[in-house]
């Protein structure tokens, strides 16, 4: 699944360490999440969305 | 839980604290076995201490088990759990194979039969290399 969450990132600034804190997750699960190797489960993929202030569907795009 | 996680400081202190737990059973299990053999051949205990004495390596090997359970209860990162679970599950089907190969092999060809202690180091060798290949892979 393709994601826009490096381009979200880099609108704020953000570097993966910076975003991993905010969702209290490991550097590199953002790293897996944001290079699509890995898909995040549905509460994780809210709380991006929220940590966005955009919807689940703005930041991933269905392949 | 691969073994940098015992001093790399870009692990959580939940993956410390239970990496420490869990190698530091890994390596009591090691001890154990090799204090056990030393006893059995040496004092040749018979009897109901015999039975305590062979059951003390399991001990901490057992204990190992329930570690990484509670680690994976625990943690709230979900892809560590699974890089954790992958690990785990390459461990115990690489033993798997070795195991029922020898075994077969054992039965037919008359080689002797596998050690018990090899599934004990092949599991956990195989784990310890399936997590630090699977964590390079999403460095």
């Amino acid at each position: 699944m393709k994601n826009r969450l490096k381009v979200l990132r880099a609108e704020r600034n953000w570097s993966q360490a910076d975003l991993a804190v905010r969702l209290q997750v490991s550097r590199q699960s953002v790293n897996a999440i944001e290079t699509g190797k890995y898909d995040p489960s549905l509460p994780l993929a809210f709380k991006l969305a929220k940590i966005f202030d955009s919807t689940i569907e703005e930041i991933f795009i269905a392949e | 839980m691969n073994w940098k996680c015992i001093t790399n400081t870009a692990f959580t202190p939940l993956q410390r604290r239970y990496g420490v737990l869990f190698y530091g059973c890994w390596g009591l299990t090691a001890v154990f076995m090799l204090l056990v053999k030393f006893v059995f051949l040496h004092q040749h205990p018979v009897g109901i201490p015999a039975y305590v004495l062979a059951v003390v390596p399991a001990v901490p090997f057992v204990t190992c088990i329930v570690i990484a359970g509670r680690y994976l209860y625990r943690e709230t990162d979900e892809f560590m759990r699974i890089l954790t679970t992958q690990s785990m599950l390459w461990g115990a089907g690489i033993t798997l194979a070795v195991d029922s190969t020898w075994g077969f092999l054992s039965i037919y060809t008359g080689i002797p039969p596998m050690p018990f202690f090899f599934n004990y180091t092949i599991f956990f060798i195989c784990y310890a290399l399936a997590g630090s290949i699977l964590r390079i892979k999403y460095k």
